[in-house]
């Protein structure tokens, strides 16, 4: 399907985007995911590993850390466990790119997407990119400073998700 | 209490900021019905059986004057004048329109409150004991521990999509007035043997469909690693919870199927990645939270007063009131009252607008300007000098607050039922009016004493029914509404689920069948002092189910 793979840093472009399940032929173009799974954790070449939202990372890490990039899927709209996935990617040190790709994938859900260390992310359509930029600009604001014994929040808080 | 500053400030804006843009977007046609509810619920906006609900999160049931007379303004400006407190120390209005949700959301801003998480599948209000700071039983005071949770769960960015609703309750107590046991985590705040401060830790815990009892896994947690080991909690459950069956998608059932043995170790290797990181709290920080809850001014002078006395001698009503409604405080000279909301005629903590704006009264004039919700459905003004206790009870009194039934029969929690949930399968208010009018006399139900009648309208148990000495639960059968008894229910120290007594009554049954519940234990208990959990525990069900069935 045609859709719009968007970067955090406001780059996008139109990509065609194929899971390659078994008995999807492979186009040969476009953003391809492949699924992993424990036993086969290195995807084709050309193709991005489509991490299972059941495949625990933490056992896993050394392996998945040496691949360019790691698709995460939000397959249903109430999918969450490919936050903790990414944040377990990140806090073991993977510098590869974190796709987020599926249905729960929208805009209202970016900004803390983003905040776990995913860093692109593949809408529907150009017209959502461009919403999806604005609300990282407005994400982006600063806000006052909070008080420094409130310095344990590892994370950016925003009352915008 | 807790005052934002302009951080805090700025989220809460940010947020009423964008719920206004989704809002618009979906009034719009932009934003489809299945994306808008996931977004509307996590701002605590539900469409129920006749108009939206809106829950107000009000944090471990703290309120200040201001916030009580905000609330009061709503109810009367934006809903049908009056709001309805919760099991879970939250306000929900039953009334408002959707298009003028965000500028409710916007008025609570300007009160330092906000709807955030008070529903959707995320962490949500941090309760705790109503005494907190107050009692005598009390360790340390819970809130600077809850405040500190709050801020981290409040839009917190990993657990925003859980498997399931997510729920924590603090203690600090002997006595557990947090019905820790049944929550997704107890958080029990103790001393170890070495004096050190820290946590024991429950797991687990719910009502609803499949109530169980939270399971301990720590004996002791450290002060300092209170949020790193709730995010290993939380992160454990967000990678392993069921999500193909949303009635076994809390975390009890994956405890339940783990066990707790290895769900403990899952967590303690998850907690061994963040153990010491940027989530342990520093002695700074938790000085920091503390001194936003620092005790009040109390006189010195206070328990020299002997008007409180003499007036109870000399005012029959009052006695009795200050007999049920007031209760002992940390400090001597001051009291504790209850201002009940589970007058006969009214829905169990149901609140005028009007109401709501006597109790702020109250609460700066007598009580240092705060007043708490609590777990069963009333307001506690916590700080009350004893010798204006008769003038405080003279005003709850002018407004139908002040029946004096705290702990007894008639003071009972019960969910909006069929009345106003679109889940829910039979009414619960009708039935607790029914109830009411069944034991209309007081002296009855002193003599009956403290006893604990819960009553939810459907298998969801957003009444407790299952931790009610009495519980009843509202079920269908073909189209009508029958009732489920159980007894022998417990959230505090000594938790226990309740016993079903056997099939289910009409509605009509329901008052009588409670009264041959009360006629038994009168007749079979040892003594005026064995309480009504006690003697069931003694005597078992056998002859309460003969008397309810004869």
């Amino acid at each position: 399907m045609s859709t719009v793979l968007l970067n955090a840093d406001g780059q996008w472009q139109a990509t065609r985007i194929t899971r390659l399940d078994a008995d999807t032929p492979d186009p040969g173009e476009g953003l391809r995911l492949a699924p992993v799974s424990a036993e086969a954790l290195q995807p084709p070449n050309g193709t991005v590993a489509l991490l299972p939202v059941n495949l625990p990372v933490r056992p896993h890490a050394e392996a998945l850390k040496v691949l360019p990039a790691i698709a995460l899927a939000f397959d249903t709209a109430a999918e969450g466990r490919p936050y903790s996935q990414a944040r377990q990617l990140r806090d073991a040190g993977y510098t590869g790119r974190l796709i987020a790709t599926g249905v729960g994938v929208t805009l209202d859900r970016l900004v803390p997407m983003r905040a776990m260390g995913i860093d692109a992310f593949v809408l529907a359509d150009e017209a959502t990119a461009r919403a999806a930029l604005q609300r990282f600009d407005y994400a982006d604001q600063p806000l006052p400073d909070a008080d420094p014994a409130r310095g344990y929040r590892p994370l950016a808080r925003t009352g915008c998700i | 209490m807790y005052q934002y500053d302009a951080y805090d400030q700025a989220l809460v804006d940010q947020r009423v900021a964008q719920f206004r843009d989704q809002t618009r977007r979906y009034l719009a046609g932009e934003l489809p019905e299945d994306e808008f509810r996931m977004l509307r619920l996590r701002n605590g906006l539900y469409v129920q059986r006749f108009a939206p609900m809106l829950r107000v999160s009000v944090p471990y049931g703290l309120l200040s004057g201001a916030q009580l007379r905000k609330l009061g303004h709503i109810a009367r400006r934006y809903d049908k004048g009056y709001g309805h407190f919760t099991t879970r120390q939250n306000i929900q209005y039953n009334w408002p329109k959707l298009e003028e949700v965000p500028d409710i959301l916007a008025e609570l801003a300007t009160v330092q409150m906000h709807a955030i998480q008070t529903s959707g599948n995320c962490i949500r209000n941090i309760t705790t004991d109503h005494l907190a700071g107050v009692a005598r039983d009390e360790l340390v005071d819970p809130r600077p521990y809850c405040e500190l949770t709050r801020q981290w769960a409040t839009f917190h960015p990993e657990f925003n999509w859980l498997p399931r609703k997510f729920k924590f309750a603090f203690s600090a107590s002997t006595t557990d007035r947090a019905a820790t046991t049944v929550h997704d985590i107890g958080v029990h705040i103790v001393r170890n043997d070495a004096g050190e401060l820290g946590y024991t830790l429950y797991v687990g815990g719910g009502l609803g469909r499949m109530p169980m009892l939270g399971q301990r896994i720590r004996d002791f947690l450290p002060e300092v690693d209170l949020l790193s080991y709730c995010e290993a909690i939380l992160r454990v459950y967000n990678l392993n919870g069921r999500r193909d069956n949303i009635h076994r998608a809390r975390i009890k059932v994956l405890v339940k199927d783990m066990g707790i043995d290895a769900f403990r170790e899952a967590v303690e290797a998850e907690w061994a990645t963040l153990r010491g990181g940027e989530l342990t709290l520093s002695r700074e920080q938790i000085d920091w939270f503390k001194g936003h809850f620092p005790a009040p001014a109390y006189r010195d002078d206070a328990a020299a007063d002997t008007t409180f006395a003499r007036q109870q001698a000399e005012d029959r009503d009052f006695a009795t009131f200050c007999k049920r409604n007031v209760r002992e405080h940390r400090v001597d000279g001051y009291k504790v009252v209850f201002v009940s909301l589970k007058a006969p005629g009214v829905a169990p903590g149901d609140i005028t607008a009007d109401q709501l704006d006597v109790v702020a009264d109250l609460a700066e004039r007598y009580s240092f300007g705060e007043a708490r919700s609590t777990h069963d459905q009333n307001l506690v003004l916590a700080d009350v000098a004893q010798e204006d206790v008769y003038a405080v009870w003279q005003q709850l009194r002018a407004h139908q607050l002040a029946t004096p039934n705290i702990g007894l029969l008639t003071d009972l929690i019960a969910c909006p039922g069929l009345d106003f949930c679109s889940l829910a399968n039979a009414s619960s208010i009708s039935v607790a009016q029914d109830i009411f009018e069944r034991f209309d006399r007081l002296d009855y139900q002193y003599d009956v004493g403290d006893i604990k009648l819960k009553m939810s309208g459907c298998m969801n148990g957003c009444g407790h029914h299952t931790v009610g000495h009495i519980g009843i639960l509202g079920v269908d059968k073909k189209g009508e509404e029958w009732y489920q008894i159980t007894l022998g229910g417990s959230a505090e120290n000594d938790a226990s689920l309740g016993d079903r007594t056997g099939p289910s009554v009409e509605r009509a049954s329901v008052a009588e069948a409670v009264e041959r519940i009360i006629q038994t234990y009168l007749a079979e208990r040892d003594s005026e002092e064995e309480s009504f959990l006690a003697c069931y525990r003694r005597v078992g069900m056998a002859p309460f189910k003969t008397r309810i069935y004869a």
